[in-house]
Formats: C-alpha cells, sequence, structure tokens
C-alpha cells in the first residue's frame, strides 16, 4: 500500500514568502548535532547582527549569528541551553569579508559554508561543510538535490524553489565546485511537478550534469534512504554514510542557504517556514529568523492575532516526525520546516488486528506490529532479530493503524532497551 | 499531562470502517440466500447474528482480563454471517445459536479479544456444532434442501443459443445447492472485488490459494472425480482465509499460506472428506500462521543476510511436511470419527491458556 497523505499542501504552496518582522526578543537555542555551542559573547555584551556568537568544536563543528544587533541578555545552561538577546531594532550589521564569488576555490566556498554556520536545513541539522568535505575525500557519483518535502503540510522548501529558483541553481553550482559528483539529480514530488520547468529554464544558464526528477508523492520518499535509492538504484542500510557508497544528499533550503553565505554574504541566520494547520484561513510560507520565539511568530502569521484554543497542539516540523512543543516560548530553529495548529487526535489503543497494514507502509520493510507484542519488546534478541534499529521513525506504521496501536512508542522502547 | 507523541495526524481507517465493509461486501450474498431460501436463510442469520451479540455483551462483562471489548465495532455480525454461510439451510435454529456463540467465545473472548484469535472464529464455531451436535450436522439428509427452496432457478442466460452454456452460466449466478453462501458465484466475486478494491484485503492470499487449487484439480483430473462446491472454495479463499488475526502478516507469508491452504484442501477432497474440506484446511493453517510470518519476515532495508538463504529454505521445507502431515493426521481422524476429540480438547486448551496466561497488559507502554 502507497502511503499517501492528504493535507492542504496545494493551497499553502501557492502562498508567497512573506518576510516576519523583528521581534524584541530571540531566544537562541544552543544545542546542535553532537552536542552543546560554547557562547563565544558573555551577558551584558553588545552583538552585531551576524556576528558570531556561540561556537561548538570537535566532530560537528558548527556556528551560531546573532539575527539581530542587540544585547545579550541572557545564556542559560540549565536543561535547554540557550542565548537570549535583545533586539535593539537598530539592524547594525557586522562587517563580512569582500571577495569575489565566482573566484572562490572549492576550499574557501567549504570554509566559507563552515563560517556562516549553515547546518542541514531539513531537520537533522548536520553541518553542511562537513558533509561536502567528506564528499571530497571520495569518488561522488550523485549529488542529489532534496526537493521532495513529502511531509504533509509543509511547504517551505517548495516556496524556496519557487520564488528563488536562480539562487537554487546558483548554491547547487557552488556545492557542485566542492563536491564534484559525476551526475546532479534535482528530485520534485509529482504534485509540485511545475517547478520542472523552472529549474530547466535557470538551469540552461549553466553548464551542469543536472537532470529533473519527479517522484511519487508517497510518504516518505523524501527519507534520505528512500530517496538514494529511488534515484540510484542502491538501498542503502541505515547508518551508511552516503559518501562511502559516491552519494551525497543535500535539501534544497540548505542549497539556498549556501547561496546566500557565498553570494550575499549572508550567514545563517534566517530560513523560511511553513504554517500549517487544518482550519482554513491559517497558513502561509515565511522568512523567519532564527532564534524567533514561537509565540511571536504565531502572533504576526495567524490572521486574527488571537492565540490557538487549548486543546490545539502546536508543533514543530512536520505532522508525523515534528514534535509537540511544550511552551510556545520555544523558538524556531536551523532546522525548523514548519510550524502546525493541529487539534489533538484521540488515540483508543485498542488490540492488534493483525491486518499488516504498517508491514504494507513501512518504508524499511520491517514488522512494525511485531514490536507492540510483549513477548518482543522485553527479549533483546527478538528485537534485533526484526532489526528495530533500522526503524527510521517516520511513523507511517503508526499513521495507519486501524487500531492505534501504540506502534512508535513500542519502537522508541524497544531501541532504548538494546541501547542499555 | 504526558507529552502527546508524533504522528500528529492519523488515517481514517478504522477497525468499524473495515468491519462495516465486510458487512456490506456480504450483503450480496445475504441477499441472495434469502432469495433461495427465504425465511429460512433470514432466520438463520439473524439468530446468528444476535446469539454473536448477545455472547459477546455477556462475555465481555462476564470474563476477567485486562482487553477492550469490542462489541460496538461490527465483528460479532461478520462472523455471524460467516459462519451461516458455512451451513445448510436445514440446520436447526437452536444448533445455529449455539455455533455462534460458540464462535464468539472460543474463537474471539477468549484468546484475548478481537485480533487476538489465531482461529478463524465462524469455522471453530462450524466445528464446535459439528462436535457437538454430530448426528444433526453430519450426513447427506443436511444437504437435502429441495424441500425449502423460495426461488428455484433463474433461466437469465437463455438468450445464449448453447443450452449447456446458459446453464454454467445460470449456474454461476444462483444456483440453490449447498451451504447458505454458496449460492451465487457473482455475489461472492462481487464482495471479493469490493473489498479489494477498498483495500480490506489484499489479493495475495485469494489468488495463491484459488490458483493452486485450480492448478491442482487440473493435474489430478485424471486420477477420479474431486467433489467440491466452486462456491465454497471461492467463499473460503475471500472472506474466510483473509481473517485478518488469524492468517500471516507479511506478503510472503501470505502467499505460501494460500498455496498451503489448496493443496491441503486437495489433499482433503483426495481422501474423501465431503463437506469439511475447506474448514479443516484453513484451521489447520490458521495454526501455522504465527511460524509463517517469522519465516517469511521481509528483509530489511539495505541488510544483506548471509548464508541464511539454505537455512531458510531447509525451514521451509520442514513446515510444509509439518503441515501436510498434519493435514494426513486430521484425515485420518476424520475416516474414524475422532475429529470431535480434537474440539474438547481444544476447549480445555484454550480454557487453562485464559487462565493462566491473559491477565497481563496488552501493551507495555501503558
Amino acid at each position: 500500500m502507497k502511503l499517501l497523505i492528504r493535507s492542504p499542501k496545494k493551497e499553502n504552496k501557492q502562498l508567497t514568502i512573506k518576510a516576519l518582522a523583528p521581534v524584541s526578543l530571540y531566544r537562541l537555542s544552543l544545542k546542535v548535532f553532537g552536542g552543546v555551542m560554547q557562547p563565544v559573547v558573555k551577558e551584558g555584551e553588545r552583538v552585531l547582527k551576524q556576528q558570531e556568537i556561540a561556537r561548538f568544536t570537535g566532530a560537528f563543528p558548527t556556528r551560531l549569528h546573532a539575527p539581530v544587533s542587540g544585547t545579550v541578555e541572557h545564556i542559560d545552561f540549565a536543561s535547554d541551553p540557550c542565548m537570549i538577546i535583545r533586539n535593539d531594532y537598530e539592524e547594525e550589521v557586522a562587517e563580512l569579508p569582500d571577495y569575489d564569488p565566482e573566484q572562490l576555490t572549492a576550499g574557501e566556498i567549504l570554509q566559507r559554508i563552515a563560517d556562516a554556520g549553515i547546518v542541514g536545513n531539513g531537520g537533522a541539522r548536520f553541518p553542511t561543510h562537513l558533509k561536502y568535505r567528506l564528499a571530497t575525500e571520495k569518488q561522488i557519483e550523485y549529488f542529489i538535490v532534496n526537493g521532495t518535502e513529502c511531509e504533509p503540510f509543509l511547504t517551505a522548501d517548495y516556496a524556496v524553489m519557487h520564488e528563488h529558483t536562480r539562487q537554487v541553481v546558483q548554491g547547487i553550482a557552488c556545492a557542485q565546485r566542492v563536491i564534484g559528483a559525476v551526475k546532479i539529480v534535482i528530485t520534485l514530488e509529482q504534485q509540485n511537478r511545475e517547478l520542472k520547468p523552472l529549474f530547466e529554464h535557470c538551469l540552461a544558464d549553466y553548464d551542469l550534469p543536472v537532470r529533473v526528477r519527479l517522484l511519487p508523492d508517497t510518504y516518505p520518499q523524501g527519507g534520505e534512504l528512500q530517496l538514494i535509492k529511488s534515484v540510484t538504484g542502491m538501498e542503502l542500510r541505515k547508518g551508511t554514510i552516503p559518501a562511502d557508497r559516491g552519494v551525497v544528499v543535500s535539501n534544497v533550503g540548505t542549497l539556498w542557504a549556501v547561496y546566500r553565505a557565498i553570494y550575499e554574504r549572508q550567514n545563517s541566520i534566517e530560513r523560511v517556514v511553513s504554517l500549517g494547520s487544518t482550519r482554513k484561513g491559517i497558513g502561509g510560507n515565511y522568512l523567519v529568523r532564527i532564534g524567533t520565539p514561537v509565540e511571536e511568530f504565531l502572533a504576526q502569521a495567524l490572521p486574527d492575532r488571537t492565540f490557538p484554543a487549548e486543546d490545539v497542539l502546536l508543533i514543530e516540523g512536520g505532522p508525523m516526525m515534528g514534535h509537540a512543543l511544550q511552551s510556545p516560548h520555544q523558538s524556531i530553529g536551523k532546522g525548523t520546516g514548519g510550524i502546525l495548529l493541529l487539534s489533538a487526535v484521540q488515540k483508543q489503543k485498542d488490540n492488534c488486528i493483525g491486518c499488516g497494514y504498517c508491514v504494507d507502509v513501512c518504508p524499511q520493510k520491517l514488522m512494525p506490529l511485531e514490536f507492540a507484542r510483549p513477548a518482543v519488546l522485553t527479549d533483546k534478541r527478538a528485537l534485533e532479530q526484526y532489526h528495530v534499529v533500522d526503524c527510521i521513525e517516520c511513523a507511517a506504521c503508526a499513521y495507519v493503524c486501524p487500531s492505534d496501536v501504540p506502534l512508535l512508542e513500542s519502537i522508541l522502547k524497544g531501541k532504548e532497551l538494546l541501547r542499555m | 499531562m504526558k507529552q502527546m507523541m508524533n504522528p500528529y495526524i492519523k488515517t481514517k481507517i478504522t477497525v468499524t470502517r473495515i468491519m462495516l465493509d465486510v458487512l456490506l461486501a456480504l450483503l450480496p450474498m445475504a441477499v441472495v440466500a434469502c432469495l433461495a431460501y427465504g425465511y429460512t436463510a433470514l432466520w438463520m442469520m439473524l439468530t446468528a447474528m444476535g446469539s454473536a451479540l448477545l455472547s459477546e455483551i455477556i462475555g465481555s462483562f462476564l470474563l476477567p482480563g485486562k482487553w477492550k471489548p469490542s462489541f460496538l465495532d461490527g465483528s460479532a455480525l461478520v462472523t455471524a454471517l460467516l459462519l451461516c454461510f458455512t451451513l445448510s439451510p436445514k440446520t436447526p435454529l437452536l444448533v445455529v445459536a449455539f455455533g455462534a456463540a460458540m464462535a464468539i467465545l472460543f474463537g474471539k473472548l477468549l484468546w484475548g479479544g478481537l485480533g487476538g484469535n489465531q482461529f478463524n472464529p465462524a469455522l471453530v464455531g462450524r466445528e464446535f456444532m459439528a462436535a457437538f451436535f454430530p448426528a444433526v450436522m453430519s450426513g447427506a439428509t443436511l444437504w437435502a434442501t429441495k424441500s425449502l427452496v423460495n426461488i428455484p432457478g433463474l433461466k437469465g442466460f437463455s438468450f445464449f443459443g448453447s443450452e449447456t452454456f446458459s446453464h454454467f452460466s445460470d449456474g454461476l449466478i444462483y444456483k440453490t445447492g449447498g451451504a447458505l453462501g454458496e449460492y451465487s458465484i457473482l455475489a461472492i466475486a462481487l464482495g471479493g472485488l469490493f473489498l479489494l478494491v477498498r483495500q480490506r484485503i489484499s489479493w495475495h492470499i485469494p489468488f495463491a490459494l484459488l490458483v493452486t487449487f485450480a492448478a491442482g484439480v487440473w493435474i489430478l483430473q485424471d486420477t477420479g472425480a474431486l467433489r467440491y462446491s466452486v462456491g465454497g472454495v471461492l467463499l473460503s479463499a475471500v472472506f474466510m482465509a483473509t481473517d485478518m488475526p488469524s492468517s500471516p502478516n507479511n506478503r510472503m507469508g501470505q502467499i505460501y499460506y494460500g498455496v498451503m491452504i489448496g493443496i491441503v484442501t486437495l489433499l482433503f477432497l483426495k481422501t474423501g472428506i465431503r463437506y469439511e474440506y475447506m474448514s479443516y484446511s484453513i484451521l489447520i493453517l490458521n495454526g501455522y500462521a504465527l511460524k509463517i510470518t517469522t519465516l517469511f519476515q521481509p528483509r530489511a532495508w539495505g541488510v544483506v543476510e548471509e548464508g541464511k538463504r539454505w537455512n531458510k529454505l531447509e525451514n521451509l521445507f520442514l513446515l510444509t511436511l509439518r503441515i501436510l502431515s498434519t493435514a494426513l493426521a486430521v484425515s485420518a481422524l476424520h475416516y474414524y470419527g475422532f475429529t470431535q476429540w480434537l474440539v474438547f480438547v481444544f476447549v480445555v486448551y484454550l480454557v487453562l491458556k485464559f487462565r493462566y496466561s491473559y491477565s497481563k497488559a496488552t501493551y507495555l507502554t501503558d
């Protein structure tokens, strides 16, 4: 059974990107892929827009920059490490290096990407310069541009591809100077095929070994492993580094950030976020600065300026793999593709009827229903035999289950058991 | 408040919807049954449904255990109707009520409720009827139903010149011999197609079963006449073998399951079992469904299984031997008239199992 999930994507994708007005306070999370960043500024210090405020050194180095000019009000190292910056509304920008983008060498491009703090836009936030650097050490056959935004409701990537096609292409060209792949494939969902001619028109001005491919609208077609198979025919086991097999996958949002870093000398301080809801009238795509508290985002993005009711869930990310926010004070991060307002669905937790729908939709070819059985969930050998670690936690199984069996919860519990 | 987990959207498919679709699929057959046998058929179906619902309601309250009562989801009605469709219209209503109640009790409730059953509930009910009312349920007199017929036959295809062809085609659409569900191949086929389109069943089990059976019939055609009912086989293939909890959970397993049911059915036909061949074959394969699921576990994404191929083939071979041996054993028991003892042993086994196993949580994440 191919999983097709309906959502108001068609309406939402047509809404042009609106830039959010600056807000009074920015809350920047210091958590990154692999750990917590160290601040390079102190409390009380004044910072300029684009200035570096935190850095992570180690296996996955990256940087954070101030989205506005203002004062560092507070640095918190409690359970949720973050830095709070109070906006002085002067928009004073830190001096940025001067150079000719066309004259940069591959090494210099990589350095600029690292300095700009660019991380994967798709949610994982893996440092982009590291991914490309790993690629330079291998022979890359496929550079896959991931434009397959398969999560329901989300249209942020679409908006960027639609309105800034040429810039995305320039970003791809830059990345290609580093990666040097034999083939470049831009992937799009069938439902977004109107983007194909837009891309091809821009690509005509470049001498790149690129083609645009349309892929089915099924979920989760945009998952890295499934995408790689659809494009290259190779089935990579979860945990394999794609570069080891000659593949690099990069999100279109990330490539747009690469363009902005190289050509507009913009550090990674803002991104496009889509607003989604089952209620009509709530939607849109917004250019939001990193660190904008969600309540401020909603204050500007919701039509009647009223905050959602008690039983409405506030979700960061998509409805399938995102997570419900504990409080609206939490903020937009570099990996936030969407903010959703959804009514809480009832979960009854009935008996498994053995229908096997979960087995049908699992992209990793696992049998999710087995993990919900107590006999398997408490048995390490059984968990290994059924390959619970290969689950990519896409939640397709939990979505399709007619009995609301707690499949994802069981899988997470199983994974936890194996870690012990 | 416990944090709610992703996903935050849900499909509209629920168990009740699935049951409703199955009931809709059974509707043509019910209508045809009433056409053929009038009030007799209607009363049988109503009795079965009533008895099933009552048993489920009473059972849910009386039986201890930590599972959820599901009498509102329509599954009791489905079981009752399917049971009726395997019975002769001459079956006494009291026995029908008994069968439906047993189907719910021993085919569903004592296994832990909906989804827990290892065996097809309707067939369990039927075998209980055969075990506890052997005089009534066996013998050719049960099937001498001409006197109860309501509408004898159709002449719809007579505009085709050929006498045999129009007779055959008429027979496909409507005939009055056999169990309640067997009168119209067309009705069964329509029901099956409906379920396939709605994705409530997949084609794997019925296809594997029917292809194997047809191939077997063709191969064995010179070895003597095989007496079977096409309607019975089709009905079982589409509605009985596809019962979700009692069939394997992965596609390859389902194909093997369908093939084995076909083979075992042919085996029973060859050993002269006249009426119970489908019930027995499905119940036997039900018993092995869990093993089949495990054996046919799909290859996970990107996983390369070194050298396990031969191991799996060996296990497959041994499993096939075990299934065929079980079939021969049942065949012998039937010949000597001991099949009712299987049912008695089953009763003891299930009661003990229920008493000692079902007091723990259904899911550990509660």
